[in-house]
């Protein structure tokens, strides 16, 4: 193999995980490089809220007189009583509860800084343990500015940081391959990468972490733990980043295994989720793209932002209600994901949409014209509800919806308005008939978030192959990462120091 | 009608309830496809036995914010059950031979008598609540600003429901006997931060 670059530690993505190895690796002496393909760092944490779980009694906590422990963190993410603590690998949640006080401080070291108050989560965290960051102080480095995104203060800082310290950090670099010395035992020597167009074969001396930032927008692989997420569901954090699978597909083509899959599909979380803006094809529900974004070109739309799921009906592609749209939990989830009577595709449920009415729209103050919606495939409005339903049109719904059962669908909705009882799908009282012109059809199809599964690695943060062996040489960090269905940054940050660190102290 | 041109209905503006026996008016609107101009069309009204109930014909102007809805006001005369289900069509004419009807319902109430005012406040702070929607059995209204708001209604045993978002209250039997006002408070629940909501 003829090598473009030679480096000690080669990191995969330039996300929360992959920037923490970079600089824990940097920290350890090693030389490091960072291909991400993006044409700017921080990945699906640069969209994050920033918040941040380490607990274990790290300084904030000290500081506001919460009282914890790494043993305290164990404890809760093995709790065998909740389904996102059940499932996790009890060795990596070891790890991960041993390595979260140094790990807070290596982020205050390397310049984050937090909004001085805990949080509180839902989660299976018993204290209060996640802090926020800032938001990065610079508007027009925030990918969806003025929107809480604050995980762009952590990652700007990150990567600026790792810029000081001397890593090399190459945008638009797609990774395409990792190399691994022919026979089972063999360790990695690199990665092959493409970058506007041409091949740059990077050799790794030390170690390769893949930190790629999980599956959820690769539908070939998603399906391997849920085969009804078809083709239908976007991911949220696009059109910015992709979880595309391509760490998880590369190490597999060397040999790797996946680990506690079933967390993917434990309905706990925010792996599937009901979408919060509607008429606008990326309306994952904390993350609202302003105007301003510098890749609202790309995004199309802002949304209307449902405040009440009282103020619009949610219908199928065949234009039929399926549930109380009040329910937000995966028990709406699983309805919107059923077979609704597609008899050519079995899979997946089709789209979803919001329908309403002006009336909807002056109690709600929505705007529903461009640049709030995207009329682009993603909404549409007409005069009477049988002409919208054949304005319907999307590159996902694959017929027509018929006008007459879309208008029978309002029609008999409006009758429960009337009497005040939903007798189809029992919605506490139905308030408002859909019945002023002009109507409007919103994209409301449900959007994927977490990877809650990925690479088996050991708590070195090396990946292990199918046979149970560490690919030597090979790690793995971030929502790339199987055996912790923990949401968000925590998981990332621990085991990106970690393999960082145990990377750069290879022998080469 | 050509086989491009499919004219449909809208029917808004339908009261709630409407009193038993009395004249009710309903705003209906039809368009084209192909945006024809549909003002002097007429359009029926018939009940669930298929009787007429109203016709009357199209205006000549579009309703203002849509692209061609001709429109017009129909009054029909409730009936005295409970509900009342209506169809409504297009009249055929010279130039169209069908159009896709459409029906409305109709909850139906005695006439009311009394008066209920209604002041709602948020518990914690005492702040007036203004877009609470009210809802007693058929009877509806929604507050102004200062939180308050006035139904007619007529004597009987309800259930009263508050609805605003991020606000609860809990349901609560209220008996009607005569002109009655109420202050109620409401429940700030805050939205959850959006990134942690949970959804198990």
């Amino acid at each position: 193999m003829e090598w473009n670059l030679s480096t000690d530690v080669v990191v995969i993505g330039a996300g929360a995980a992959g920037l923490a190895a970079a600089v824990s690796a940097r920290d350890h002496g090693a030389d490091v490089i960072v291909v991400e393909e993006n044409y700017d760092i921080g990945g699906h944490a640069m969209l994050s809220g920033g918040r941040v779980q380490l607990g274990g009694g790290n300084a904030m906590q000290k500081k506001h007189n919460i009282k914890d422990s790494p043993d305290q963190v164990f404890a809760d993410w093995v709790n065998h009583r909740r389904g996102d603590s059940r499932y996790n690998d009890r060795d990596l949640v070891r790890a991960f509860a041993d390595e979260c006080v140094p790990t807070f401080q290596f982020l205050l070291d390397n310049g984050v800084t937090f909004i001085d108050k805990p949080i509180v989560t839902p989660d299976a965290a018993s204290v209060p343990r996640v802090f926020v960051t800032h938001e990065w102080h610079v508007p027009g480095e925030v990918i969806a500015p003025r929107r809480n995104r604050n995980g762009s203060g952590l990652v700007r800082r990150l990567a600026e940081s790792a810029r000081k310290k001397g890593a090399q950090i190459l945008l638009k670099h797609e990774m395409t391959q990792i190399v691994r010395d022919p026979g089972k035992s063999s360790k990695v020597r690199g990665i092959v990468a493409q970058a506007d167009g041409k091949v740059v074969a990077i050799e790794a001396k030390k170690g390769i972490v893949i930190a790629t930032g999980g599956h959820s927008g690769n539908v070939n692989f998603r399906r391997m733990f849920d085969p009804r997420l078809t083709e239908e569901y976007q991911q949220a954090g696009l059109p910015y980043s992709f979880q595309g699978a391509d760490g998880e597909i590369a190490a597999m083509d060397i040999g790797a295994s996946l680990w506690a899959t079933g967390t993917q599909t434990s309905e706990v979380g925010a792996a599937i989720t009901k979408t919060r803006h509607v008429g606008t094809r990326w309306g994952y529900l904390s993350l609202y793209y302003e105007t301003d974004s510098p890749i609202f070109h790309l995004c199309k739309a802002t949304g209307l932002t449902v405040t009440d799921w009282q103020e619009a009906i949610l219908v199928n592609q065949f234009g039929k209600r399926f549930w109380n749209e009040l329910d937000s939990g995966y028990d709406y989830i699983n309805a919107a994901l059923a077979n609704h009577g597609d008899q050519n595709k079995l899979n997946g449920g089709g789209p979803i949409w919001a329908i309403f009415d002006a009336d909807a729209v002056k109690r709600q103050k929505w705007k529903p014209e461009p640049p709030h919606v995207d009329p682009d495939g993603y909404f549409a409005s007409a005069d009477t509800i049988h002409e919208l339903a054949g304005r319907i049109r999307n590159p996902y719904q694959k017929q027509p919806i018929p006008g007459d059962v879309l208008q029978e669908t309002v029609n008999r909705y409006n009758a429960f308005v009337t009497s005040g009882v939903d007798r189809d799908f029992n919605k506490p009282t139905p308030l408002h008939k859909i019945a002023t012109p002009p109507f409007y059809a919103a994209w409301a199809t449900p959007i994927l978030h977490d990877s809650l599964t990925g690479l088996r690695t050991d708590t070195d943060a090396q990946v292990i192959d199918i046979r149970g062996e560490a690919i030597r040489g090979l790690y793995c960090a971030g929502e790339s990462q199987g055996g912790f269905a923990q949401h968000g940054l925590g998981r990332c940050l621990v085991f990106g120091r970690i393999a960082g660190r145990h990377a750069a102290q290879r022998n080469s | 009608m050509s086989d491009n041109d499919t004219i449909s209905l809208a029917v808004w503006d339908v009261p709630m309830p409407v009193t038993a026996g009395e004249k009710f008016a309903v705003k209906i609107g039809a368009k084209s496809s192909s945006r024809r101009e549909l003002d002097g069309y007429r359009v029926a009204v018939t009940d669930a036995e298929g009787v007429l109930a109203a016709s009357g014909a199209l205006g000549q102007a579009p309703l203002p914010g849509t692209e061609a809805l001709y429109w017009t006001m129909l009054e029909v005369t409730a009936p005295v059950r409970q509900t009342g289900e209506y169809e409504v069509r297009l009249i055929p004419g010279a130039t169209i031979d069908e159009a896709v009807a459409t029906r409305f319902s109709v909850a139906i109430a005695p006439k009311p008598e009394h008066k209920l005012r209604v002041t709602i406040t948020e518990r914690d702070s005492a702040e007036a609540l203004g877009d609470v929607e009210i809802r007693l059995g058929p009877f509806h209204a929604r507050t102004d600003k200062s939180g308050r708001a006035e139904l007619q209604l007529c004597k009987g045993d309800y259930q009263l429901q508050l609805w605003r978002t991020a606000h609860i209250a809990q349901p609560q039997p209220i008996s009607i006997k005569g002109d009655t006002s109420l202050e109620l408070t409401m429940v700030h629940v805050p939205e959850e931060h959006p990134d942690a909501r949970w959804v198990r």
